[in-house]
């Protein structure tokens, strides 16, 4: 059996409204090998982003615990938390998350040079060729379509080698053919450099391309499944 | 330093984010620098006066002939005396003349510092002398010979002397405060004084005695003279004598100069404020570009402290450069002040010292600690779930706290300038007061023009909609706006409008010239000079220089005379057997022709501030010879009327004795009429002065042109400040359009997806700007007018007049201005195609 890089165990997470406590995930336990990837699917409002958030340390659990790596992330305060997502972790996101004033080129180097890479530069022009906008570089989000907004998400996400890609619905505001364009270059990038992916979606042909599926319906887990 | 911090802090600016934020910290550091700059190297200027101001280590002044007394101690104590006598008088060459202001000096002066004189206008080289001019001789001022069209080597008539002109004076050590208000100098020898026969009992003249010694024996001098004085103030009231140290000159002077610093850094506090406000707004939508930023910077790592520590770095830089633009641009913008204010100013002004800098250099840094800080305080504590929930709420610092950090940092900032938290408490209670009255009425407009849309085209009722719906922006637009509009056109209404004014509402017969310094003997040689001329004179008034010694028998204090401005030193006391032209009894009564006690009438403010009453018996000292009288009524006097005017006029009779000289007004000129630049004299001038040379003959055409010369500098100079400031109103106009940048352009980019023609987008746009430019100007132009109306009413006791074309150039600059403006801020909200739009807000 391969490494585990990624451990939840008995996880909840509940939230206080004005008028009552809401849990948004109940007791969910799962684990991810090394470069395994993982789709975690389920209705709007299922938790699948919180359970996501959970799993890459932006937030902590109610209850339950979580491992990165050898790491219990929950265990750590927020700085301890930052050090280890610097450490192991990507991400996509479905809004893309570009910085309107840098260029795709500085986009993608940005999380680099605040790393302190050397060539941050040279890695960054890499990528952006691997993902097809070699010829784009200079260019301002404003400048992009939709699909190369994500392409260079991608680039960004995978140049800084992440041993684990978190991706929140990364097709989410894309057209259908484009979609599968990106789906495309995530899993092809992933195989690549051997990285774990937990991915959220709603599309399940998405999913399906994942060695593992988890289904989340209100806040649970309702269904595991591995190829 | 982090290299990737600066390398953040570029890209922001090259996004444009940085623009605003920039701008305003650089107009704010700019303004303060340009004015205490100015402010700085005239007080310098005048400074580098004082140490060779006394032109001696002490000098004694006074109103009447020194006393032998204090000659003598001088002497006694080993100190080297230098006499000086200095008056008014006209001064002769061929048939021009001027009404110059004498010295008449002793070969020895100046005892310290050197006379700088030249031997030709054209002159490269001064000589500098440290003796006064032999007998015979007599150096003067260079515009003296452009006034008089003489040269070197010419006879002045000064008096019944004619004295060969030698020397043309370039300094003086002893000039004085360097405002220069009277006629051009000239300096004689002490030893002509007598042949000029320019010294009569009672004319007007200063006397200073000049001393010079070891410090030792100066200091004696002092002491001697403190126990003199003291014993004097048992005696007397108002003192005969002043002994000026350099010490003491120089704090009237900076006492002086700091209440000119005061009042110029505060008008550019008002430009600081609004550039604060401009970086309030700025720095807001600033922070809400960087919050995505901020997040993903968190979710890859980075922790909370060193995201703080980057935010520090990077406003630091922005200080520092920011600060270092506005120190260049306020170094070029004080030189436009100083071109300006040429001419009030006579001395070369030295360079700056390291104040200014550092007062600009720290508004710089409070600025963005007050009002960019406050706005970005919260970002480093932004949660990394941003990321994936960017409904999450942000810690923002809330408004009410900015607000209070603004006020606060901006108080600072007054208190440093003004040196006194009352003056800054006032100063921002009055400003901010104005801002409260603009925002109500904006307020109201704003309502009556919101209902006016109903009934308009779509663009307007848009336009209009939109005004009302920012109301809050708006209100910030406006109110910074009308403030500074309103600033400029009251300066520019008093530069253009008022003296105008006042001319023109002078009665038809305001009498021209002053004649005074007539002696008794003269009188009937100078009226019937008048008669021959047929010019009507107003009643003539003898006049003498007296004191105020006690009221009901208690010696008055200083410290009480101080507080009666108008005897504080003293006066010219006059007899009269009616009551003057435009006087009237506010209580008591005028004396009768039967009476024959010793009673007389005081004017009613110096009354009230000496707080005497009529039936008060009060003592005076007329030439060291003391009498006391009754108050039988107090008056009221119109200042305005062009005539001699008294504060204290005694029953006929009583002044007899002391040996008066005469003054009158006349009517020669028509003071209404604006001068051409090449001014007639009126021939009876010449005419009299040849024949009466001790007669001193003012010309309110004169006074009045000089008035006005004094005034066009200074508004012109505030004008300069206030544009300036109103820059600052431009960027708050800029801010508050981009704080709702992002909303216009999605509605616009949705007004014209959905068939809206770029036409009613800009006439929208151009509707709303035009009507805050209208409000804006209204505003303006009615506070404005309320502001002159007690400016004419309460300083020059004028009918109060409207200004249409100040509301019109009001109306106007605030609608051209804001609507240029403010399209040009939107070009983008115009130009950008709708999807465009769409995708770059995300």
């Amino acid at each position: 059996m391969k490494q585990l890089i990624l451990r939840a165990q008995n996880i909840t997470k509940r939230v206080s409204t004005a008028e009552h406590e809401l849990t948004i995930l109940n007791d969910v336990s799962l684990a991810v090998e090394m470069g395994q990837s993982l789709a975690i699917i389920g209705p709007s409002g299922a938790g699948k982003s919180t359970l996501l958030g959970l799993l890459a340390g932006l937030d902590t659990p109610s209850e339950g615990m979580i491992w990165m790596g050898d790491a219990e992330i929950t265990a750590m305060d927020e700085e301890g938390r930052a050090r280890k997502r610097a450490e192991l972790v990507g991400f996509v996101f479905q809004t893309f998350q570009l910085l309107s004033s840098l260029t795709a080129l500085e986009n993608v180097s940005l999380p680099m040079e605040l790393g302190g890479e050397k060539n941050a530069r040279e890695r960054a022009m890499e990528y952006l060729i691997k993902v097809g906008l070699g010829e784009r570089i200079s260019h301002y989000p404003k400048q992009l379509s939709g699909g190369e907004q994500q392409r260079v998400a991608i680039a960004r996400a995978f140049a800084c080698h992440p041993k684990i890609l978190f991706a929140d619905e990364p097709t989410g505001n894309l057209d259908q053919a484009t979609g599968l364009i990106i789906s495309d270059l995530l899993f092809e990038l992933n195989q690549q450099s051997e990285t774990t992916l937990v991915l959220v979606t709603h599309e399940q042909r998405l999913a399906e391309r994942c060695d593992e599926v988890v289904i989340i319906s209100d806040g649970l887990i309702s269904s595991q499944v591995a190829k | 330093m982090n290299f990737i911090d600066a390398k953040l802090l570029w890209r922001d600016w090259r996004g444009g984010q940085l623009n605003l934020i920039v701008s305003a910290l650089v107009l704010a550091v700019t303004v303060v620098t340009a004015v205490s700059l100015l402010a700085d190297r005239v007080e310098r200027g005048l400074n580098a006066q004082i140490s060779s101001f006394l032109a001696a280590d002490l000098a004694l002044r006074a109103g009447i002939d020194i006393d032998q007394e204090y000659r003598l101690k001088a002497q006694e104590l080993g100190l080297e005396i230098a006499n000086v006598s200095q008056f008014a008088s006209m001064v002769f060459a061929g048939e021009s003349n001027h009404l110059a202001s004498v010295k008449a000096v002793e070969f020895n002066y100046p005892l310290r510092g050197v006379v700088e004189l030249a031997d030709s206008l054209g002159a490269q080289e001064v000589s500098k002398v440290t003796h006064g001019p032999s007998q015979g001789e007599v150096w003067v001022e260079a515009r003296l010979l452009n006034l008089l069209d003489a040269k070197l080597g010419d006879r002045l008539e000064v008096g019944y002397s004619k004295l060969t002109i030698s020397a043309i004076i370039v300094n003086e050590p002893d000039r004085g405060t360097g405002f220069n208000a009277v006629g051009a100098r000239v300096i004689m020898s002490a030893k002509d004084l007598a042949d000029s026969k320019l010294i009569r009992p009672g004319s007007r003249v200063r006397y200073k005695l000049l001393m010079k010694g070891k410090e030792e024996a100066v200091l004696n001098y002092q002491a001697w003279f403190k126990e003199r004085d003291k014993l004097a103030n048992d005696t007397d009231g108002a003192p005969h004598y002043r002994l000026v140290t350099p010490e003491n000159a120089e704090e009237q002077l900076a006492d002086a100069l700091q209440r000119g610093r005061t009042f110029l850094l505060l008008s550019g506090t008002i430009g600081v404020l609004l550039a604060g406000l401009a970086m309030a707004l700025a720095s807001h939508r600033y922070a809400r570009r960087l919050t995505d930023q901020v997040a993903l910077m968190k979710a890859w790592g980075q922790s909370t402290e060193s995201i703080r520590r980057s935010q520090f770095v990077r406003l630091s830089l922005i200080a520092l450069l920011a600060t270092a633009i506005g120190l260049l641009c306020g170094w070029a913008a004080h030189f436009l002040l100083l071109e300006v204010a040429r001419g009030l100013f006579d001395a070369r002004l030295p360079s700056p010292g390291w104040r200014p800098w550092i007062v600009a250099s720290i508004t710089g840094v409070v600025c963005v600690i007050g009002f960019a800080l406050p706005a970005l305080w919260h970002l480093p504590t932004i949660a990394p779930l941003k990321v994936l929930r960017r409904d999450l709420p942000d810690s923002l610092v809330s408004r009410g706290k900015q607000l209070w950090i603004g006020i606060g940092a901006l108080l600072a900032l007054t208190f440093w300038y003004s040196g006194s938290l009352v003056i800054a408490i006032l100063f921002f209670g009055a400003l901010f007061g104005l801002f409260a009255v603009c925002a109500v009425v904006a307020l109201q407009i704003l309502k009556l023009v919101r209902n006016l849309g109903h009934w308009r085209g779509s663009y307007v009722r848009l336009g209009l909609a939109n005004l009302w719906r920012r109301r809050g922006q708006t209100m910030v637009q406006l109110v910074g706006f009308a403030t500074t509009l309103m600033l400029l056109l009251v300066v520019t209404g008093m530069r253009t409008n008022l003296i105008t004014e006042w001319q023109a509402q002078l009665p038809d017969n305001a009498p021209s010239h002053f004649v005074f310094n007539v002696s008794s003997p003269d009188v009937a040689g100078v009226k019937s000079l008048f008669q021959e001329d047929s010019l009507d004179t107003t009643e003539w008034y003898p006049m003498v220089r007296g004191r105020l010694l006690s009221i009901n028998a208690e010696r008055i204090s200083r410290q009480r005379l101080s507080q009666a401005e108008g005897l504080s030193r003293e006066v010219n006391f006059t007899q009269a057997s009616t009551l003057p032209f435009e006087n009237k009894i506010v209580a008591g009564q005028w004396w009768g022709s039967d009476i024959q006690s010793n009673e007389f009438s005081m004017e009613e403010k110096v009354a009230t501030e000496l707080g005497v009453v009529v039936g008060d018996i009060l003592e005076f000292s007329v030439g060291g010879l003391k009498f006391s009288a009754v108050l039988s009524s107090i008056r009221s006097v119109n200042w305005q009327s062009m005539t001699p005017n008294f504060y204290i006029i005694f029953r006929p009779g009583m002044l007899d004795k002391y040996s008066p000289n005469w003054v009158t007004s006349v009517r020669a000129d028509d003071l209404r009429e604006q001068q051409t630049v090449v001014r007639k004299q009126a021939p009876f001038v010449i005419k009299m002065v040849k024949k009466f040379p001790t007669v001193v003959v003012l010309e309110l055409n004169d006074v009045i042109e000089r008035i006005r010369g004094v005034i066009d500098r200074v508004t012109q100079g505030l004008e300069l400040i206030l544009l300036l400031v109103l820059a600052c109103g431009a960027l708050v106009l800029f801010a508050a359009i981009g704080v709702s940048y992002d909303e216009r352009l999605r509605e616009n980019a949705i007004l014209r997806t959905l068939g809206s023609s770029r036409k009613i987008v800009v006439g929208a746009l151009a509707v709303e700007y035009a009507t805050l430019g209208a409000i804006a100007g209204f505003i303006a132009g009615a506070g404005n007018e309320i502001v002159l109306y007690f400016v004419q009413t309460r300083v020059f006791d004028l009918e109060p007049s409207w200004h249409p074309e100040l509301w019109l150039l009001g109306l106007i600059s605030g609608v051209v201005l804001i609507t240029a403006l403010g399209l040009l801020r939107s070009r983008e909200i115009i130009t950008v195609p709708p999807l465009q739009s769409l995708r770059q807000i995300g």
